[in-house]
């Protein structure tokens, strides 16, 4: 899968869509395959402040629990109710409709903390290298 | 550096992700763990168990050595049968949990990956300070140098076939009439003309086999059992979906259900332990008090009423208590795949474990109201 060239990453897997104040993320093909088997996504819920760097919401999968981070700061303004029964979005179209929350972007500037998607491409190679 | 069994080449070449389990680099999954539990569940899975220890004992006492270090009744097990028994320490807590075979002329131990030294020092020692006439060699180790005295003559692999359609795969390339083995019965004979041990055994709550052989013939066995299985459905399957598996059936991972803090009659394992034969075991006497004073803890089979799933090392607290100490602790949880919910094992106070009784689980903070169901929460028709 190539990767979309519009969004941006972070090195824990998340993916954010910026338009203009309002902010979209999910977790990336290459989280959805490490992760594998997921079976529930406890979600936040709307008006949740997001921290960057911090969980807010996390994904089960058969063997493990994970969190998934916040790619930036911000107030959460909507989130996915159609990924809570069909959490194979998630792995058909982990950047459309595989969404998690949608955000009100609070410190625009830490964007310049996230990858585009060719570093990112990089990056999952290396981690990919270390398995 | 992780050991490897002489199939890891094998496990890459189909693409297995690869974990440290007991200081072992295992497959933990091939295609998916829920794709893997399933086509054990209706067809048949070949699981390497390389990592597993055994242990053969072996001079005129044999069965004696055996049945003071194990909790189970072996000198009342007849010849060609298996039984599940617990290595106890003196205080009757849980070293590790064995199966033991009897054999005509020796007793083979299967014991776990990650208490394979533990657990052959222990026999050892407890062969030397009671002075039976018995060796215990180490089948599994390549560089055991009693390994000339063993049934197979060289170092072990063992493999398991488990799931409806194994018989109908292994009599495809087994010299014994498998119809007449039965569960938990062990049989010598030949698989591709290869010297084996077959025991009708497993860890999945499924009918199945687990095979010793020579660990030369590992890759070879694994292939053709591989290529025999394909029009039965087989699966290679990794330990996600063999701990998926044996949670379904209600079986104890040692450091999960059994630890040197819990004894096998907490983990509610009692008809593995003999307290009322006469024959005097390592840990009895301790077993016989637990049973008189009664117990502090007992693990019972619960469910959750949430998609978050409870696990190892969840605390367990009074239904509604939001600031108590933990009543308990989860020993195990899993999504189940063959329920599609969730499913946990957990030590709680005697007076909780009654089927139906409630209370609370915190998992990461959140508390979450639980009931306790009976176990195995899997049972095979047969």
């Amino acid at each position: 899968m190539s990767r979309p060239t519009d969004i941006k990453y972070a090195k824990t897997h998340e993916w954010v869509r910026i338009e203009k104040d309002i902010a979209t993320t999910g977790i990336s093909d290459f989280a959805v395959a490490a992760l594998s088997d997921l079976v529930y996504v406890d979600m936040p819920q709307v008006t949740d402040l997001l921290e960057q760097g911090q969980p807010y919401a996390e994904v089960e999968s058969v063997k493990a629990v994970s969190d998934i981070y916040a790619p930036l700061s911000g107030e959460i303004v909507e989130v996915n109710e159609e990924l809570g029964d069909n959490l194979e979005l998630l792995a058909k179209d982990p950047f459309g409709k595989g969404w998690i929350v949608k955000f009100r972007i609070s410190h625009p500037n830490e964007v310049e903390g996230l990858m585009d998607a060719a570093a990112y491409d990089r990056h999952c190679k290396d981690e990919a290298a270390k398995h | 550096m992780l050991k490897r069994t002489p199939l890891y080449e094998t496990h890459l070449g189909l693409g297995a992700r690869l974990i440290d389990f007991g200081g072992w680099e295992m497959p933990v999954q091939y295609q998916g763990i829920v794709e893997e539990a399933r086509a054990t569940r209706t067809a048949v899975g070949i699981f390497d168990i390389g990592h597993m220890g055994r242990l053969e004992l072996v001079g005129p006492q044999h069965a004696e050595a055996a049945d003071w270090c194990v909790t189970c009744d072996v000198m009342k097990l007849g010849v060609g049968r298996v039984k599940y028994g617990i290595f106890a320490t003196e205080r009757g807590t849980a070293l590790d949990d064995v199966l033991v075979y009897r054999d005509t002329d020796r007793t083979h131990l299967v014991i776990n990956a990650g208490n394979r030294d533990r657990d052959r020092d222990h026999v050892r020692a407890q062969i030397a300070a009671k002075g039976f006439q018995a060796e215990a060699i180490d089948t599994a180790d390549p560089a055991e140098p009693l390994l000339g005295k063993s049934f197979l003559g060289v170092a072990q692999q063992m493999v398991a076939l488990q799931g409806p359609n194994s018989e109908k795969l292994l009599q495809r390339v087994c010299d014994q009439d498998l119809s007449k083995l039965g569960y938990y019965r062990m049989t010598r004979g030949k698989v591709l003309a290869i010297p084996a041990l077959i025991s009708r055994t497993g860890y999945t709550g499924e009918d199945g086999f687990e095979i010793f052989f020579d660990r030369k013939e590992s890759v070879r066995i694994w292939d053709v059992l591989t290529a025999q299985g394909r029009d039965l459905g087989l699966a290679p399957v990794g330990l996600g979906a063999r701990d998926a598996l044996r949670t379904e059936a209600g079986m104890p991972l040692y450091g999960h259900e059994l630890d040197l803090e819990t004894t096998p009659l907490e983990a509610q394992l009692n008809f593995g332990v003999n307290l009322d034969g006469s024959g005097p075991f390592l840990g009895k006497e301790a077993l016989l008090r637990q049973r008189a004073e009664g117990m502090k803890k007992l693990l019972v089979g619960f469910e959750v009423d949430t998609k978050r799933v409870p696990r190892n090392g969840c605390t367990i607290h009074e239904s509604g208590d939001e600031s108590g100490a933990p009543i308990g602790v989860v020993a195990s949880g899993t999504f189940s795949p063959t329920f599609e919910k969730n499913i946990a094992m957990g030590f709680v106070p005697p007076r909780l474990s009654a089927v139906g009784s409630k209370f609370d689980v915190d998992i990461r903070g959140k508390r979450h109201g639980c009931v306790v169901v009976p176990l195995p929460f899997y049972k095979r028709k047969k």
